[in-house]
This record gives structure tokens, C-alpha cells and sequence, in this order.
């Protein structure tokens, strides 16, 4: 026997070893036993964890850090109230009226003459703004009954819009309480609008924000038809003249009523208050008042078209309050003595200026 | 030594390496120069009037090369209830109106629309107010269509609870406009419709435009109304002045609330003098003698914050206003208080007020007359005071 082959040495030979039931499969592998210290350093962070976790889930709610909601109302998600943007835009040097009158011709002719008496279109809307147009289609009834604003109108306005000014894009969008899609189609507005390039934005429950309105004392935070205003550069208003069962005027102003949300009738028991925060609500580039055909009487519905007066005005207006006062004075023929409260208000809370005196210009 | 073709030495301070510079070089160098310039100075002019119209392509170009965009188009079709077939024999549930609205090719455009107290606003908002002030219950609104003609007409029917509440919308609505009747339907027709009142129901007939189509759909509709059973029972005050004085329904109107603008005072019923423009008689019946006397009484005080009194016996006063020198008379007779406003002649004032008197309590005995010493007690001192 040669020393290979002795039993107590090992042999380089796999062939001699004696056969394992299972192989090493890691003969590398080192045992390194837990120290107690480590283990014990372990077992107090592992406790630590399912405290804290249990603690955050099991807590009552009021304690500090608890993430307990029984009732789902602390997850409810916070809605940041958004502001708008301030959309006007300063006069011409050297001009002074504030208010434009546009008297005679067709509808397209008076808004022209309306719009050049304040320093014509072409200077506030530049080229490539996004604008936006607010008529009022509060009613599902025909443009006759002067409930609405006048699709002849706001055809001749964006089609000025989209081809004298150059802008990029004009929308228009109202929140009528009733069917939208039934307002905007018997009112007219929407065959005028998608006839002259413009594109007709409807309400939906998502096209709605929080709007903060420094100063506004019923709706200093409330829901807003946002949708259309995103990136929006200017915003024009344009408004019928009418009867109104309780502020007795629906003008300028109170156009913006049809861009609150939520359950705005409400604010019908305080409905001076609320117009004139609507004067503050939004800074708009400018208000067209259309005088085309003036609801006399039984608004703000009407119904019956004898109620309603064609007159040849159209009005654009920097300082909507005076515009407002001389339409319910000369539109409306009202005592001019009687002003709607909300005029007053809107003045106190810095919308404009009730006295139009040396601030008119009238284009026949 | 200066390389060739290097100008400028970029390990130091900046220097011309080269001592000479190529004509070609110097023209070269200039011409990028001034374009530079000339496009900066361009930029600076060019911001604030950019007018992208400089470099539009032809409208022309573009319609001929332009392909349809359906991509997205706005839902802005009337909705309609998909469960209605396009043609006229499906049945619609037409509520209170007649099936013989159906006819001629008009078709419902869905059930009727039903709104009550907490929701008309959706419907007439900014208007609900004045139905509701009138006892307001329910509307219901069919609107109609002729799809051959593309005309549309809606029909409006609000249940007012009350004879009283529909007749004070309809005075209200109405103005001076004259009044038709037809079998229960008193209504005023315009070019684009009408309103009126049947019963307790106030209506009113809307059209998209004016035609011979709406005319005859508004006659329709009235004639169908007319048809109706409705509660022949009349309020006491109207029937007072409609039937026991002969006043026209035109020249009567009711006040809910408000009346005179006095909080405390409702249910007045008023009526025009035929031949005056602004002076009203009323009736107003209360509960019992004692509230009838004691609204009587209320109004007095109030009165005589902008009214001097002219003459006063129990249960009648004769007013005259400190500015406006109209007559004001005011009495009471059990449940009944009744009176005159805004008349300018006093002697006919009183005359109205004694005819009012004689309707609601019939003649009063002469012996009662000879008891309160003679015909027209009181009046003497004012008279003398007057001339």
C-alpha cells in the first residue's frame, strides 16, 4: 500500500472518498451565530415598528399622528380655490371715455362702432390670445323673446375676434340651470358660434372650481365654470338688457351669474348682494351690452315678444357699473333716481363708477 | 509667430494674432455683423405687433388641402329619450295634456318635464319667486316639435294650488294686454304664443318663432284646456266684484302678500275703476270680525304715517296722502274690510266706498241713517276747511 492510499490521509481523488448522502453545496459557507446583543437590538426595533404601525392605525383620531378615519372625512381631498386672472386692459393714452355707444345698422356695424368708441378691438385683443366669450343662455327660448343674447351678436363679435384680431382661439360658455345642449340650441348661440369659428364649452360636474373672490361677501369662496378658462389671455362679456322679477335689471354685471356652480338660487334672497360680487368676481376685458332688442318687462324669462323693444344700440364698456346705470336709465328707461342697489354696491366695492357723466362716447 | 489662420489668440489676453485681415474677411464679417443687427432690431419692433398673418398660407391653400376634423365634435343636440322611436306612434306619457296636441306632424320631444316648489328654479330661475309668492305647486312642460317644419313649441302648465293663485300670476304676466275667453280659458295670445288660466292652472305657450303652425298650436292647446273639468267654486272676493258688482276679469287682480306693502296685510283682492287709470278699490275677507277689526286697525296706524285723516267714524276712515292729495278710504264690516285707494276726487271716493258697502252688507235701514243724524255725517267741517 503506498501513502495514497492509507485511509487516514486524505486522497486527492474523488473517486476514493467515501460517498456523501447529501453534497456541500456551499463548502465556503462560515456559521456566524447571533450575539445576543444584535438580537436583542433586532427584537426592540421590530417592536418599535409594529408599535408605531399599530399605534398610527389604532389610535382615536384626535391624537397627534393618528391615521384612523372612521368616517372618511379627513381623507376627503382639499380643493385649493383657484383665482382668476385680472383680464383687463388699460385704455388708449389719451382716451377718455370709459363707456362706447354704438348707435345704427346692423348688429355687426353697431358693435363695431360700440368697440372703436373705446379704443377699437384691435387693442385689446392682440394676436393669439385665447378668448373667451360669455353671452347669456340662461333660458331654453328663442332669441325674439330677448331672454338671451342675440346670436347675430356673437356671430359678428368672434368672427371680428378670430379674423380682425387674429386670435388663436374663441370660446364661449355659459352654465344655464337647464339642459345646456337645449339652451345654446334654441337660443341660437350655438349655430352662430360654431358658424363663426368659435367653439362652444358646456358645463359638466368636472368643469367646476373652487373660486377665492377677495372681497365678495357671499361668494368669497365658491364653485366656478373653470373649465374655459384655463390659459384663457382676455374675457368678454355679452349681455342682454332685461326686466328682472327681483333685482329689476339683468345687465352687464349680473351676466356672470351663469358661471356659478352648486346651489346657486339661494343667493336669490340676497340677490343685490350677490350681483354686486359678481362685479368683483371677474375683471373682464371688456362688457358688450346688447340693446338689439330689450326685454321691457316680465323678465327675466319673458315669453311674450311683445315685451320686447328693438332698439339700434349695442354698448362696450371698460367700467361695467356705468355702463349698467346708463343702459337701465336709457335701455330700460327706468328712473335713473331708482338704480338697482346692486349698482351702488358694486361701486362701493370698487367694480366702477355708477356717474357715466364725461365718460361716454357715442358712434352713430 | 502668429499661426496662419488663427485670428485670435485664445491662451491669454485676447490679441490679434494676425497682422493682416483679408478684404474678403472684413466684407464678410460685416455683412453677418449688420445681419445680426438688423435682425435684433427687427425682434425688438416685431414683439410687441406680431401679426402671424405675415406668414398665414392662403385661406384658399388651406380650404383645398383641409379634410374633415372628426375628431371631436360637442354632444350638442337636444337630448332625447332613446327609448322614443323617430316616428308618432309610440306612445309618450303626456300627463295633464291632451292627445290631441299629437297631431298634424308634431310629436312630443319626451314626457313632460315635472318641477315642484324645491326645484323650479332649475326651470325659470330668477323667475320662480313669482309663481311661488302665488301658491306655486307644480310644472310640468311638454315641449313640442313638428320635424318636418323644424318648428318647436313649449307648453307650460303650472298648478297655482288655487283660482286666486293662477289669476294673480296671469294679472301680472299680463300687463294691459287684452283678454280672450274661451269656455273656462281666459288667455292672451302673442305672435309667439300665449298665456292664460283655467281653473287654478296657469299656462303658457312658447314658440321658437311666429306663424300660422304656432297660432294653430296655441289654439290647440287652449281648446284642449278649455275642455277641462275644473272647480266651479269662486273665492269670496272675486266673486264679490266679478259677480256682484259686473266688473270685467280684466280689470280684477289679487295680492297675496304684501298689500299696500304692510307686512301683516294679505289675500286683497283689487279692481280698476273703469274711467281711472291708478285708483283700485279691494275687498279683503278675514277669518272673523275681530281679525277683520283688528287688521283694520293696524292699517289705520300705519296709514297715518303718510296720510292725513279726512274723516273717521267707527269702522270707516277717510284718508287724504300728505304729497300725492289722493283719497284713501278704508272700512270694516263684519268679516269684510274693503276701501279705495289712490282717487283723486273725494266725493266720488265716497261713493265708491258707500257702493262697496251696499255689495258686501246690503241697504243699510233708514232708520239707521236718520240715528247717525242725516246724509253724510262728518263732512261739513273738511268741507269748509278745504274751501
Amino acid at each position: 500500500m503506498n501513502d495514497a492510499e492509507t485511509p487516514n490521509q486524505p486522497s486527492n481523488s474523488d473517486a476514493s472518498r467515501t460517498p456523501r448522502k447529501k453534497p456541500i453545496q456551499h463548502p465556503e459557507y462560515q456559521k456566524a451565530p447571533m450575539e445576543r446583543r444584535v438580537f436583542l437590538g433586532r427584537l426592540g426595533a421590530a417592536a418599535g415598528l409594529l408599535g408605531t404601525a399599530g399605534y398610527l392605525s389604532l389610535a382615536p383620531e384626535k391624537w397627534p399622528l393618528s391615521l384612523r378615519d372612521s368616517t372618511g372625512l379627513l381623507s376627503k381631498p382639499v380643493l385649493k380655490p383657484v383665482r382668476l386672472d385680472d383680464f383687463r386692459v388699460a385704455k388708449p393714452i389719451g382716451q377718455t371715455a370709459d363707456v362706447g355707444i354704438g348707435r345704427g345698422g346692423t348688429p355687426d356695424q353697431m358693435l363695431r362702432k360700440a368697440l372703436d368708441a373705446v379704443g377699437g378691438v384691435k387693442h385689446y385683443i392682440q394676436p393669439g390670445d385665447i378668448v373667451l366669450v360669455k353671452p347669456n343662455v340662461a333660458f331654453d327660448r328663442a332669441p325674439a323673446l330677448g331672454a338671451t343674447s342675440q346670436p347675430a351678436l356673437i356671430e359678428a363679435l368672434i368672427q371680428m375676434l378670430l379674423v380682425d384680431c387674429r386670435a388663436q382661439e374663441v370660446r364661449v360658455c355659459d352654465n344655464p340651470i337647464e339642459s345646456p345642449s337645449d339652451c345654446f340650441m334654441k337660443t341660437g348661440i350655438r349655430k352662430a358660434t360654431e358658424k363663426a369659428g368659435g367653439r362652444v364649452y358646456l358645463p359638466d360636474p368636472n368643469a367646476f372650481k373652487q373660486l377665492n373672490t377677495p372681497g365678495a361677501t357671499l361668494i368669497e369662496e365658491w364653485a366656478f365654470f373653470h373649465r374655459p378658462f384655463t390659459n384663457v389671455d382676455k374675457v368678454i362679456g355679452v349681455a342682454p338688457v332685461k326686466d328682472h322679477n327681483l333685482c329689476f335689471a339683468s345687465m352687464g354685471i349680473k351676466n356672470w351669474y351663469g358661471l356659478l356652480g352648486g346651489r346657486r338660487n339661494q343667493f336669490h334672497q340676497d340677490i343685490h348682494e350677490i350681483v354686486s360680487d359678481l362685479s368683483i368676481m371677474i375683471r373682464p376685458t371688456l362688457t358688450v351690452l346688447d340693446g338689439t332688442k330689450v326685454l321691457m318687462e316680465n323678465g327675466p324669462t319673458g315669453g311674450d315678444p311683445s315685451n320686447v323693444v328693438t332698439r339700434d344700440v349695442v354698448m362696450a364698456s371698460l367700467d361695467p357699473v356705468a355702463q349698467d346705470a346708463w343702459a337701465f336709465q336709457h335701455l330700460l328707461e327706468r328712473d335713473p333716481h331708482q338704480l338697482p342697489e346692486y349698482l351702488h354696491k358694486a361701486e362701493l366695492k370698487g367694480a366702477g363708477r355708477v356717474d357715466y357723466e364725461g365718460r361716454l362716447r357715442e358712434i352713430t | 509667430m502668429a499661426r496662419k489662420g488663427k485670428i485670435f489668440n485664445r491662451l491669454g489676453r485676447p490679441k490679434l494674432l494676425r497682422k493682416v485681415i483679408s478684404r474678403t474677411e472684413t466684407v464678410v464679417g460685416m455683412v453677418l455683423l449688420l445681419s445680426i443687427i438688423a435682425m435684433a432690431v427687427w425682434l425688438i419692433e416685431q414683439r410687441d405687433h406680431y401679426d402671424p398673418g405675415e406668414r398665414d398660407i392662403e385661406t384658399s391653400l388651406l380650404i383645398a388641402q383641409s379634410v374633415e376634423d372628426n375628431l371631436y365634435k360637442t354632444p350638442l343636440k337636444r337630448w332625447r329619450d332613446p327609448t322614443l322611436a323617430e316616428n308618432d306612434t309610440v306612445v309618450v306619457r303626456l300627463g295633464p295634456f291632451d292627445q290631441s296636441l299629437l297631431s298634424g306632424g308634431w310629436r312630443a320631444h319626451g314626457d313632460p318635464q315635472i318641477f315642484d316648489r324645491d326645484n323650479l328654479f332649475e326651470k325659470i330661475n330668477g323667475q320662480a319667486e313669482q309663481y311661488l309668492k302665488f301658491g306655486f305647486e307644480e310644472l310640468q312642460v311638454l315641449q313640442l316639435e313638428h320635424p318636418a317644419s323644424g318648428r318647436y313649441v313649449d307648453v307650460y302648465l303650472y298648478d297655482q294650488g288655487t283660482f286666486e293663485g293662477g289669476l294673480g300670476v296671469y294679472q301680472e304676466l299680463r300687463g294691459n294686454k287684452p283678454v280672450r275667453q274661451e269656455g273656462s280659458v281666459q288667455h292672451t295670445t302673442s305672435s309667439m304664443g300665449a298665456i292664460g288660466i283655467c281653473g287654478s292652472l296657469f299656462f303658457q305657450i312658447t314658440a321658437d318663432e311666429p306663424g300660422a303652425m304656432v297660432e294653430e298650436m296655441t289654439a290647440r292647446v287652449v281648446a284642449s284646456l278649455s275642455e277641462r273639468n275644473i272647480d266651479d267654486s269662486l273665492p269670496d272676493g272675486y266673486a264679490t266684484l266679478h259677480q256682484e258688482m259686473q266688473i270685467e276679469f280684466d280689470r280684477i287682480a289679487y295680492q297675496p302678500t304684501n298689500v299696500f306693502q304692510y307686512r301683516f296685510a294679505s289675500n286683497f283682492w283689487f279692481a280698476s275703476i273703469e274711467g281711472d287709470e291708478v285708483a283700485r278699490i279691494f275687498i279683503h275677507s278675514a277669518v272673523s270680525d275681530a281679525a277683520a277689526q283688528q287688521l283694520f286697525e293696524q292699517l289705520h296706524r300705519e296709514l297715518l304715517e303718510d296720510y292725513d285723516v279726512i274723516d273717521s267714524s267707527p269702522g270707516q276712515i277717510l284718508l287724504k296722502h300728505q304729497f300725492l292729495e289722493t283719497y284713501f278710504g278704508l272700512a270694516q264690516e263684519g268679516i269684510h274690510l274693503f276701501g279705495i285707494e289712490r282717487h283723486s276726487d273725494r266725493l266720488a271716493a265716497e261713493a265708491q266706498l258707500a257702493s262697496l258697502r251696499l255689495q258686501l252688507t246690503g241697504p243699510v235701514p233708514t232708520q239707521e241713517l236718520e240715528a247717525d243724524g242725516g246724509d253724510e255725517p262728518g263732512y261739513d267741517t273738511e268741507q269748509e276747511g278745504e274751501n
